[in-house]
């Protein structure tokens, strides 16, 4: 399975794992300290839950008002029914401004989940425009060639030594140097003079207000702010469940995102958009991309409350130890395990597998996503819609003739404790599972057998 | 052929739930004990700090902090005189050391301080000054979001936002490093 091939490839470097393992195991334990200063939190999940489930069920409603706001607003409003549509609107305001000093505009962007989704830098960079993405582990993995493998933590994959290897490339930081802050300074140099020189800055979208019009974005390192405060155009883009009724429910999230995310008590800042600075553009594209089909999916659509904080991946014992690159998908970990099958089920038909079920993510989601279900869900509709890989079903079918024949079960019962005991070890090793377990002694007798001869007794 | 909006409203519209209700949202009652200590506890543990000094020391105290600050803004001009005059372009605060803006409201559990576009020359000066100081009165803090939001109301500013901390990232190995993009620190008067 593509998952599983991608997740032992991780495991190769084992102290690698083991400090993958741990560091985002830190990241839960903070998260948990920081929820649980707040008496209320159980119930704050319960109104973050119960408000996305509105939106959900007025969704028209929310996004023309929503719209008739920000226009309102001056903000001038777009909308994309997939991925492309999104690329060219973004492409197309980006023409509309002139270069500089021979070059062609210049773009900064922060982090966007929904630009990772659409591939928007690909799409830009293939026509000759050049994107410079400015949180630092956006960063990282731009200059890298790689994808975020976190949502929150991108670069959360990479050592601080491999960090300095490739400053040491691109920025020309000292050779050897793996100092983090000295690494975060020589980045914070650079990418002062990209957000001098933009033309366009891209942000995302953490929550856009249906009663205002405006919108919210939320970072610790104040580069949204950077790029849309000196940037003559700002495209702010989003994907329709980000929106929210109204301000007040504003409070309920700003309190649940960053505690859930890192166990930061908020954000160092969350910026609220409403209108453009004065000679200046304000841009807004309202995305659907698969996300309307996820709506008319009830088993599913609650997937769509995700307010992207990450706080599944850190307490997954599989994402933990398999690493995002693992999932192939613009969001990995368990939400992304029931997010990214509904964008391409062939694809992705080994994530919702990628789990032990355990419900560990259901209990930390902040607007309480039953992930782990819906897991589980999924994996119905693969094995239905034969997705899944012939061993699997080829065992599947096997053990299912095997319990539906009763007779030719006990006597395979019996012929198996015989060999059991004669079997190699080495035979184990060949099924994944068995690799880091043993045989077992063999029963004397089947527990039908026991069962019957102790009715016999107490009779 | 019809347009995305249309497209998307009618897929929405084929597509949707049974309709769910609002919930209503309480302020919450703040803990016991007093909210400036809280607020000051809270700003340690993001990376900022309190200055607590009389009225009449804040000037000599912020040239104490601050003595290697050539270009300086302050929207208070009491406690520091502006060395920068900032024109009609943003991009002229480039160089700017240290600014003293003043802030709306605290909250005390997250040291969260708003303000707004009224209180900055330029939206940008927040964040691309090396040094924030911001200004805030003892009486004008509260406990918790829920309150934030509902003095705020629903008349938003232009542009206004939350200040927790200085700029700061764990993006390389989750060590924490002070000074990502924005401000390299962040001092609070209490007033």
């Amino acid at each position: 399975m593509e998952h599983a091939i991608k997740a032992k490839k991780f495991n190769e470097d084992e102290p690698n794992v083991t400090w993958h393992d741990e560091t985002l195991w830190f990241v839960r334990h903070k998260r948990d300290i920081s929820s649980k200063s707040i008496p209320e939190w159980e119930e704050l999940r319960s109104m973050a839950s119960a408000i996305k489930s509105n939106v959900l069920s007025h969704l028209d409603d929310y996004l023309l008002e929503f719209e008739k706001n920000a226009k309102a607003n001056g903000i001038q409003v777009h909308w994309a029914a997939d991925a492309e549509e999104h690329n060219q609107i973004v492409y197309q305001i980006i023409m509309q401004q002139n270069g500089h000093r021979g070059h062609g505009p210049r773009v900064v962007k922060s982090k966007s989940m929904l630009t990772e989704e659409c591939r928007l830098n690909h799409f830009l960079e293939e026509k000759g425009v050049e994107v410079v993405d400015t949180d630092l582990g956006e960063r990282i993995v731009q200059l890298s060639n790689e994808r975020p493998s976190h949502i929150v933590l991108p670069a959360i994959h990479k050592k601080k030594e491999a960090v300095g290897e490739l400053f040491h490339r691109t920025m020309g930081t000292a050779a050897g140097e793996s100092d983090p802050t000295i690494l975060t300074q020589a980045a914070r140099q650079k990418l002062r003079a990209h957000f001098l020189q933009a033309d366009v800055a891209i942000t995302g979208v953490n929550f856009a207000i249906a009663e205002t019009g405006g919108f919210v974005v939320c970072t610790n390192e104040g580069n949204a702010d950077m790029g849309a405060h000196l940037a003559p155009v700002h495209i702010a883009c989003m994907g329709i469940e980000k929106l929210i009724p109204k301000v007040e429910h504003l409070g309920v999230f700003l309190r649940l995102l960053a505690r859930s995310a890192t166990g930061q008590p908020i954000t160092s800042y969350s910026s609220h958009f409403q209108k453009a600075r004065p000679g200046s553009e304000m841009h807004l594209v309202l995305v659907d991309n698969g996300r309307t089909a996820l709506l008319g999916k009830p088993d599913f659509r609650r997937s769509l409350h995700c307010i992207r904080c990450g706080a599944c991946m850190n307490t997954c014992p599989i994402y933990r130890r398999s690493g995002g690159h693992s999932y192939d998908a613009t969001i990995p970990g368990p939400i992304g395990s029931i997010l990214s099958p509904n964008l391409d089920m062939r694809k992705h038909s080994s994530l919702p597998f990628a789990s032990t079920l355990c419900g560990s993510c259901s209990d930390v989601c902040p607007v309480k996503i039953d992930i782990h279900t819906q897991l589980y869900k999924w994996r119905q509709i693969i094995a239905k819609e034969g997705y899944l890989p012939v061993s699997k079903t080829w065992s599947m079918h096997l053990t299912g003739w095997l319990f539906a024949h009763p007779k030719i079960y006990r006597a395979a019962g019996r012929i198996g404790r015989k060999l059991l005991s004669i079997t190699p070890e080495i035979l184990l090793r060949q099924n994944p599972w068995g690799r880091s377990r043993d045989l077992p002694t063999p029963p004397k007798q089947s527990f039908r057998d026991w069962y019957k001869q102790t009715q016999h007794h107490e009779k | 052929m019809k347009n995305s909006r249309e497209t998307i409203l009618d897929r929405i519209r084929n597509n949707l739930p049974e309709s769910s209700p609002l919930p209503d949202i309480p302020s919450f009652d703040a803990p016991e004990g007093d909210l400036k200590d809280m607020f000051t506890q809270t700003l340690a543990g993001v990376g900022g700090t309190v200055i607590d000094v009389p009225a009449q020391d804040i000037a000599s105290h912020l040239a104490r902090l601050y003595p290697d600050a050539q270009q300086k803004w302050s929207g208070l001009p009491e406690y520091m005189e502006s060395t920068l005059v900032p024109g009609q372009d943003p991009h002229a605060l480039e160089m700017l050391d240290l600014a003293v803006v003043q802030g709306t409201f605290g909250v005390a559990e997250n040291a969260a301080i708003w303000v707004e576009e009224a209180a900055l020359p330029h939206r940008a000066l927040a964040f691309i000054t090396q040094h924030l100081v911001l200004v805030l009165s003892k009486q004008e803090m509260i406990w918790n979001m829920h309150q934030a939001y509902q003095r705020l109301g629903s008349t938003l500013p232009g542009f206004g936002l939350f200040i927790s901390g200085p700029s700061k990232t764990a993006d390389i190995e989750q060590s924490l490093v002070i000074g990502a993009q924005g401000p390299r620190s962040l001092a609070v008067i209490l007033l």
